[in-house]
């Protein structure tokens, strides 16, 4: 099958007066529709500029991007709802953006937010929204655009360690029931394993690819895939979670 | 409803008697000030020819509102002080989206905006008087001129505190210039935009009272210099109790506008 997303020797540098930073170094990979994809690094070796550069917000300086899917959505870090707006009106703001408010295009968003547990929130706004359920109504302003792919920029990092997990298993839940290909960066290595097909490890600044290193758990084998926190608890997971680790510390 | 308790209601109790002492004193003093000058003015301590006193202000003020001056006074003065409150107020908005959309003239710009600020506008109003002529031009750019520039400052750093990330969001969703300005940048400085509104409205007030001293044959500020150049105190001390009254009265206008918007 064809990529939906592929990378070849992309490289980045931040320029300011005092000198180049060279951030991304020869990062090659490509992800197929379906898969999701999570890539964890060392802090601040460059894992948001990658993200940056597929979504258009960066121009790639060397090497190339090349995107087969005419949507990308991309979350950020923090949910970024505005606090002047209803739950509602943030969730079809990407829509309103793109001038693509049909009366089904809101009625689909109407049926998520249900879906979600957040439809008796339409008309409140953020400030009484407790932190996971704000980030589930940012994956839903993503999502409303229905993009075919899903950048996730660390979307768990705001959240304390409880609602973190609860919400990493909603959102990577969602993604699944909405069979979407989704690309996560995060520096949390368990939350890379429970939520991805594939890890890809960056090395330290200039980031490359270090490795990528596919997520197998035997009770998956029917095809049927286990929850974010029941992979927590699977076999497998303190293996992958070992190898990662040394991964990332070797490089150091 | 559930029962107040004893120990709630001697709390609510106590709240109110706050409230009303507030109430209280504040009237105390007015009533007081007013007392205390009509008394010195009686008892011989001060001379109502140039203290001028309570109750010749109101024999005044009894006399213009006979024949309708004085309200055409108040109304010239608030009149122009609302017109340049708006023209700043849509002026310093507008040039704060250019600036900000427009980096480089934002740098370019900035000492001269810096120098403006802190020029003494009332310097200017002669100069205003012979370029534009003795009418309510020269009335409403000489306050135009007291508020803009600062406003426009203001409201540029407000501009440049939006959270990036927000700016981003809007992007990754699509959207362009103009989206960041009416989606993210306006609405988050609605409160920013009505503390500036707050200092403006005072600051035309001074602007057009200054114009009005040597550009006007009308309003309050005409007013005070008419009274003071014929010796008619009563007309001077009359107009600046009006303009403690009306500005106390524009500033409520604008909380109004808080409440509603904020």
């Amino acid at each position: 099958m064809e990529p939906i997303l592929e990378l070849r020797e992309v490289g980045y540098s931040y320029h300011s007066l005092n000198g180049e930073t060279k951030t991304l170094e020869n990062v090659s990979f490509s992800i197929q529709p379906g898969e999701f994809t999570a890539i964890v690094g060392p802090s601040g070796c460059g894992k948001s500029t990658l993200l940056s550069l597929i979504c258009g917000l960066l121009t790639v300086e060397e090497g190339e991007i090349l995107i087969n899917s005419s949507h990308i959505g991309y979350m950020l870090q923090r949910d970024h709802l505005l606090e002047w707006r209803s739950v509602y009106r943030n969730a079809i703001l990407g829509l309103e953006l793109q001038h693509a408010l049909t009366p089904s295009a809101g009625a689909h968003v109407q049926e998520m937010l249900k879906t979600y547990g957040l439809g008796d929130f339409q008309q409140a706004y953020p400030s009484s929204l407790s932190g996971g359920m704000r980030q589930r109504v940012a994956l839903i302003r993503t999502l409303a655009l229905e993009p075919e792919l899903l950048l996730l920029d660390e979307p768990f990092s705001a959240l304390d360690y409880q609602t973190r997990l609860e919400v990493s298993d909603d959102i990577g839940t969602i993604i699944q029931q909405e069979k979407k290909t989704a690309l996560l960066v995060t520096h949390d290595l368990s939350e890379a394993i429970s939520l991805g097909d594939r890890v890809i490890v960056l090395s330290h600044r200039p980031a490359t690819v270090q490795t990528i290193l596919p997520i197998h758990f035997e009770e998956e084998a029917g095809g049927k895939r286990l929850s974010p926190l029941s992979r927590r608890n699977a076999m497998e997971f303190p293996g992958y979670f070992n190898q990662i680790w040394k991964e990332i510390r070797g490089n150091g | 409803m559930d029962k107040i308790s004893a120990a709630q209601q001697k709390y609510l109790d106590g709240e109110t008697r706050h409230k009303r002492n507030i109430r209280i004193g504040r009237w105390l003093i007015l009533i007081a000030l007013l007392l205390l000058w009509e008394g010195a003015v009686r008892f011989g301590w001060l001379n109502d020819f140039i203290f001028s006193s309570p109750v010749r202000m109101a024999k005044a003020f009894g006399k213009m509102a006979a024949d309708g001056s004085i309200f055409m006074h108040i109304g010239v003065t608030l009149g122009e002080t609302l017109i340049s409150f708006l023209l700043v107020t849509v002026l310093s908005l507008l040039a704060a989206i250019l600036l900000w959309r427009c980096k480089l003239a934002a740098e370019v710009l900035e000492p001269y905006l810096v120098m403006l600020n802190s020029l003494p506008k009332s310097a200017l109003a002669p100069v205003l008087i012979v370029w534009l002529g003795n009418n309510i031009k020269t009335i409403i750019v000489a306050a135009i001129s007291i508020a803009v520039f600062g406003s426009i400052i203001t409201l540029l750093t407000g501009f440049r505190e939006v959270d990036e990330d927000k700016i981003k969001l809007i992007r990754s969703l699509g959207g362009d210039n103009k989206d960041v300005m009416t989606k993210v940048m306006i609405p988050s400085s609605v409160p920013l935009l009505i503390s500036t509104m707050k200092v403006n409205i005072g600051l035309c007030l001074v602007g057009v009272i200054i114009g009005e001293f040597l550009a006007a044959n009308a309003g309050l500020g005409y007013l005070i210099i008419y009274g003071s150049q014929v010796f008619k105190l009563d007309y001077v001390m009359l107009s600046i109790v009006i303009l403690c009254v009306g500005s106390a009265f524009l500033y409520k206008l604008i909380n109004l506008i808080e409440k509603k918007f904020g």
